[in-house]
């Protein structure tokens, strides 16, 4: 992989103009403008102090349960007909103090604070799935979408980016960072993780009507499938990132992305010469390619296949391609790029509706949570057979 | 690339930590030409591209 030296290219590019250098050309989060700002430090739920604030109007600051006010007064409910808050932060130590507070009151007598508890822990839940618009994480989305002059261990520090972008310090400076880093189109491959957002939002708002505690272990069913969305949203998320055009030049050094020229075509299959063997793709991926070089993805139409066989041929990598419809595909002589094909909605939300009929089964093993036991039984010869070869 | 601030100083370090045992020098991202593909110095000449590129993108 050549993706080090490729950032170090940039590096260098940003401390020569004294400029970051934008990686992704289309934006990752749109900024809502109720937007909920927030810096809070401390773990011990006590102390925690927190500034508060949108993108008018004066920020407050509060101490332990009074942070559970003013994040309501700013707006932090759970309404099922309403729209999902955002929360806006420079890094996760911030949702970490939230954290401490929330759990401590989470049983308080006032639904204001209890509600506001809840909405703390749907942002917990939401910041683990990326993409998702619930959680803004500041530090994060620059590192996605910035590189600058400076080595990446500084650019693991929230004040190195308040630097690069000249905002000020504390709350005021959140909403100007955020305006920073989510200049744009924004990407519309994340449009189902927003649709998520909102979802997972009026679940959590039904729940907290049905006085349901947040902190509650989830049954192994519900954690079950909480783990597929997450692992959904995660390959979601690497899709979305290559359908943006300076992205996917960077995934050419990362092995996400290749290309080469068609030197072989039959009935069923066309094979492309790739002059670098770093490819990830492998036998049975599902891709998708184009005619033409990683710029010409907007303009040409683009073709979905498998991948059938991957060899090495005079130091170059071969992929036979198949299922590609045949008048989509690439004729010999032609240069074909090719990348991971990005999952297909429908069948992301089919997949995870018969995952959860298979865990609410009541025969499932998940759900009466106790693994099942080793049963014997004959086994027909062949199978044996099989299994031996395959061992 | 002369060393002004201690970021300078850090950057130049670590440019040369990456680039050990490759020939290469921090002077070598601009350089043009074909070079091989999968190599270390086409690396380096395609981020430096694409970073001109991308302050394009940003004026728009």
């Amino acid at each position: 992989m050549t993706v080090e030296f490729y950032d170090l290219a940039q590096r260098l590019h940003a401390a020569q103009t004294g400029q970051p250098v934008v990686r992704v050309a289309q934006a990752l989060f749109r900024l809502h403008p109720d937007a909920i700002l927030v810096e809070a430090s401390d773990k011990q739920a006590a102390t925690v102090t927190a500034t508060v604030g949108k993108a008018t109007g004066a920020a407050a600051t509060a101490h332990g349960v009074d942070v559970l006010h003013a994040l309501a007064d700013a707006g932090a409910h759970l309404n099922p007909g309403g729209e999902p808050p955002q929360l806006v932060i420079a890094d996760t130590a911030s949702l970490t103090a939230l954290g401490s507070v929330a759990h401590a009151h989470r049983t308080h007598a006032d639904d204001t604070v209890r509600a506001a508890s809840a909405v703390i822990g749907w942002w917990l839940d939401r910041a683990g799935y990326p993409g998702s618009g619930a959680v803004i994480n500041l530090l994060a989305h620059s590192r996605q979408r910035f590189i600058t002059g400076a080595t990446p261990d500084a650019e693991r520090h929230a004040a190195h980016w308040r630097a690069v972008f000249d905002v000020p310090p504390g709350v005021a400076g959140l909403r100007q960072w955020a305006a920073s880093i989510s200049g744009g189109v924004p990407l519309s491959a994340l449009a189902p993780l927003r649709e998520d957002d909102t979802y997972t939002y009026q679940l959590a708002a039904k729940r907290f009507q049905a006085q349901r505690d947040w902190t509650a272990p989830e049954p192994p069913p519900v954690a079950a499938m909480g783990l597929r969305a997450r692992c959904d949203a995660a390959d979601l998320w690497e899709a979305a990132l290559l359908a943006d055009r300076l992205w996917r030049h960077r995934a050419v050094h990362t092995g996400h992305v290749t290309g080469g020229e068609v030197i072989d075509a039959s009935r069923a299959s066309f094979t492309v010469r790739c002059q670098r063997l770093d490819a990830r793709l492998r036998a049975g991926a599902a891709i998708v390619g184009w005619e033409g070089g990683l710029d010409n993805y907007e303009r040409a139409t683009t073709f979905y296949g498998d991948v059938y066989e991957t060899s090495a041929h005079n130091g170059a990598l071969l992929l036979k391609l198949v299922r590609v419809p045949a008048n989509q595909r690439p004729t010999p002589g032609q240069w074909a790029s090719l990348m991971p094909a990005p999952p297909n909605p429908r069948t992301v939300s089919m997949g995870r509706a018969k995952y959860r009929r298979l865990q609410f089964r009541p025969d499932s093993w998940i759900a009466a949570g106790k693994t099942p036991g080793i049963r014997r039984r004959d086994v027909p010869l062949d199978v044996l057979c099989a299994a031996a070869e395959t061992e | 690339m002369a060393d002004h601030t201690p970021q300078d100083a850090a950057l130049h370090t670590y440019a040369q930590k990456v680039l050990a045992g490759t020939g290469l020098t921090a002077a070598d991202v601009t350089a043009t030409g074909d070079l091989p593909e999968g190599s270390a110095a086409q690396a380096l000449q395609h981020g430096w591209e694409l970073a001109r590129r991308a302050a394009k993108v940003l004026a728009r």
